[in-house]
């Protein structure tokens, strides 16, 4: 009976499987295939072993890029649970217009990302941006947002928090709501302070929330593209140029796609790593590898 | 007996899975009086009409009219086509029939991805060609023998002052060496009372658009990044002179901070709202910045040669070479409706279409059109008399796209990141010379 229904549960899955199978694995068998040629649209691929790897990995510019990517992603992922746990905490305590004010907080992830960095762009223009408008205000000099290596990964750094938060602060925000009143007031009957509540109640039982957002969160960071893009272009110079963009180059403005598709597995490698070793410490911490 | 069914179920649901894309073979049918062109919508609106300063016939709804086709006009973005031609050139039927793109960019390994215009003026000349046309952009378009596109528009690149700010200032007229052109532009940059800022001088800043800015500023010491013959002259003084002489525009503030991302509508725009005393843009603007309604610097904007340094004058120039750039049509090769897509280029190349066309604001790739619009056209003028010394930027080769970024990105790290100029231009120097040896 056990072993029918498995049969049934197969055949009912395995058209999405095909499909998948056809989008997601083949697409990805063929990139690790031109990873070890030398290819060019209009050419026929030429095998060259593990050249591609080896000089891409000794460019100067992909260790740039990697510096780039690890300090975009630490400083998003920091600076994105934080505005996150921020917005729980205050919405949590708020009586009125909760709802209403939600919605606000999670606005910028209804916004499409290329749409979003237009208005960004508009903000940053050191001539005519309100930010820089607002500074002037405040009686400071105007800002070059764009125009210089630290300033411009600011920007996109910004941009990208603003873009990534509510997802996180979907996921901190349901968990708070989710911790058992009982468990406070009891906390606060033995004594405990707010902060204390906070610290040994609220925060462990949001954790395993927390940890897969910060997975999710890393993976999204890893691939990024679109925003920094739009924004900056990896420029000025390669200032903001991460591994996603270096690898847009490579691939579409010089059309290695050879290169580009080594680029492509490093990239799927390190992100297949990171998250394996995050996802194994969440099961680990849930208890449910024991 | 379950199980063989169950197997059955299976391979039935894969192949519905799976049929689509077979017989669809990933390209839908197409309409046959359809024809789908790939370009800029400001190249469509030279044959519309439409957004234009001084909006004349409607040439494509009368093409449209006497072939009795429908023209589906797909908007990219420059650097995409290059993108786009890389992605449907090599396919061997698409849904695209004509493509734009820029000049010198052509290269032996894309010739295949277009039909040769050879087999189609055969049968169907096309008035004046190719005596009327120019001939080094036809040679550029021509690999081994293959004619891969039809020029469209092109023209060169010119500085344009504000009359009314150079007066104001005390300048006595456009700068003739490049020691003036900053001098002049130092002293045409300041502030209005109500706070608002005029750069010295405006110019193109994004790697893209480095590639043919370069150039120019360099040609005004007689230098070239990348000569047509593929001499490396990256690491050479007039190109050092140029990039600093932006260092220190940059640093002083004649350039606009956000330099480095300004493109070419930014540009117009910035000169147009009076906010740049000098830019260096088309010389084919003059409708845009003396006519336009939006234009707030209407009749006073006035069109000069780019300089050169005084050394280089002779009795027949004292002016430097600019840059030409061309715009062209081309047929893909998997295109469905070639004979269609040939009636398209055959009538945007009829002498009588093409001035309409130059009525509606395109710089003409015909030599009698741009000789009858001098007369009343300055930038032509100046186009006219560039002509016999000007090249395109950079010579076609497969590796362009690197090419162009090397030299930008060396520009932004020494004028904006603040690395030495020599060692930051030796370094990528090699880097070309060793990508172009390989």
């Amino acid at each position: 009976m056990s072993h029918k229904r498995n049969m049934t549960a197969i055949v009912l899955l395995s058209p999405t499987l095909i499909v998948l199978l056809a989008v997601i694995a083949v697409p990805t068998l063929w990139t690790l295939y031109l990873s070890f040629t030398e290819f060019s649209p209009g050419t026929t691929p030429r095998f060259v072993g593990l050249a591609n790897y080896t000089k891409v990995v000794a460019a100067p510019e992909f260790r740039n890029a990697v510096i780039n990517n690890v300090l975009l992603v630490i400083t998003v992922i920091f600076l994105q649970l934080a505005v996150a746990l921020l917005l729980s905490f205050l919405l949590y305590q708020r009586r009125r217009l909760k709802k209403l004010l939600v919605m606000i907080a999670i606005a910028p992830y209804a916004v499409a990302p290329v749409s979003s960095v237009v208005v960004w762009k508009y903000m940053f223009n050191p001539n005519y941006g309100i930010i820089n408008y607002g500074l002037t205000l405040l009686g400071f000099e105007p800002i070059m947002w764009l125009g210089t290596p630290a300033t411009a990964l600011i920007a996109v750094i910004v941009a990208l928090v603003w873009k990534g938060y509510p997802f996180q602060f979907l996921l901190t925000y349901s968990s708070l709501l989710s911790v058992p009143t009982e468990l406070i007031d009891a906390a606060g009957v033995d004594g405990a302070s707010r902060l204390q509540v906070t610290r040994y109640v609220t925060l462990p039982i949001m954790m395993p929330a927390i940890r897969v957002g910060l997975v999710f969160q890393t993976v999204f960071l890893l691939r990024a593209f679109d925003i920094p893009w739009t924004l900056t272009e990896g420029g000025p110079g390669r200032a903001t140029e991460i591994l996603s963009i270096y690898l847009y180059r490579t691939g579409y403005r010089y059309y290695r796609f050879g290169e580009a598709s080594a680029i492509a597995w490093i990239m799927l490698l390190v992100t297949f790593a990171i998250a394996a070793r995050m996802i194994w410490k969440v099961y680990r911490s849930s208890g449910v590898m024991n | 007996m379950v199980r063989r069914r169950m197997v059955l179920t299976v391979i039935v649901l894969a192949v519905l899975a799976a049929g689509p894309a077979v017989y669809g073979g990933g390209v839908a049918p197409s309409e046959p009086q359809t024809l789908r062109v790939m370009g800029g919508t400001f190249l469509k609106n030279i044959l519309t009409g439409e957004n234009v300063v001084n909006p004349g016939r409607n040439v494509l709804a009368e093409f449209e009219e006497e072939f009795g086709v429908t023209v589906e006009w797909v908007d990219w973005a420059h650097g995409d086509i290059a993108e786009a031609i890389n992605r449907l050139g090599p396919l061997p039927r698409t849904e695209e029939d004509l493509i734009f793109f820029l000049g010198p960019h052509p290269s032996e390994r894309v010739a295949p991805f277009f039909a040769d215009l050879n087999d189609f003026l055969g049968s169907d000349p096309i008035e004046g060609f190719p005596d009327d046309f120019s001939e080094g952009i036809l040679d550029t378009l021509t690999v081994d023998g293959k004619l891969l596109g039809m020029p469209y528009r092109s023209g060169t690149f010119a500085l344009w002052y504000n009359e009314e700010i150079f007066e104001e200032r005390g300048l006595p007229g456009p700068p003739k060496t490049p020691e003036e052109l900053y001098e002049y532009a130092k002293q045409a940059t300041f502030t209005r009372p109500n706070g608002e800022k005029v750069f010295g001088l405006v110019c193109r800043g994004t790697v893209w658009d480095l590639q043919e800015q370069l150039a120019m500023w360099a040609r005004m010491w007689n230098g070239d990044p990348l000569s047509l013959d593929f001499k490396v002259g990256l690491d050479t003084e007039p190109i050092a002179n140029a990039i600093e002489m932006w260092r220190n525009m940059y640093a002083e503030g004649i350039l606009p901070s956000d330099w480095t991302t300004l493109s070419g509508s930014e540009v117009i725009q910035l000169f147009k709202d009076g906010r740049a005393a000098m830019v260096v843009e088309g010389a084919n603007y003059n409708t845009v910045f003396n006519n336009s309604e939006d234009s707030q610097i209407r009749g006073s904007a006035r069109v000069a040669h780019m300089p050169l340094v005084e050394e280089l004058w002779t009795a027949d120039r004292d002016f430097s070479a600019s840059f030409a750039w061309f715009w062209n049509i081309g047929i893909l090769q998997g295109s469905q409706h070639k004979d269609l897509a040939w009636d398209l280029i055959s009538f945007t190349s009829r002498p009588e279409i093409m001035w309409q066309m130059v009525l509606n604001g395109n710089g003409p790739v015909r030599i009698s059109l741009l000789e009858r619009l001098v007369a009343d056209d300055p930038g032509a003028r100046i186009t006219a008399e560039q002509m016999p010394f000007t090249t395109p930027a950079l010579p076609p080769h497969d590796d362009i796209g690197e090419i162009i970024d090397i030299q930008g990105l060396a520009v932004h790290d020494i004028v904006v990141n603040g690395k030495p100029t020599d060692e930051t231009l030796s370094v990528s120097a090699d880097r070309i010379r060793s990508i172009l040896s390989e």
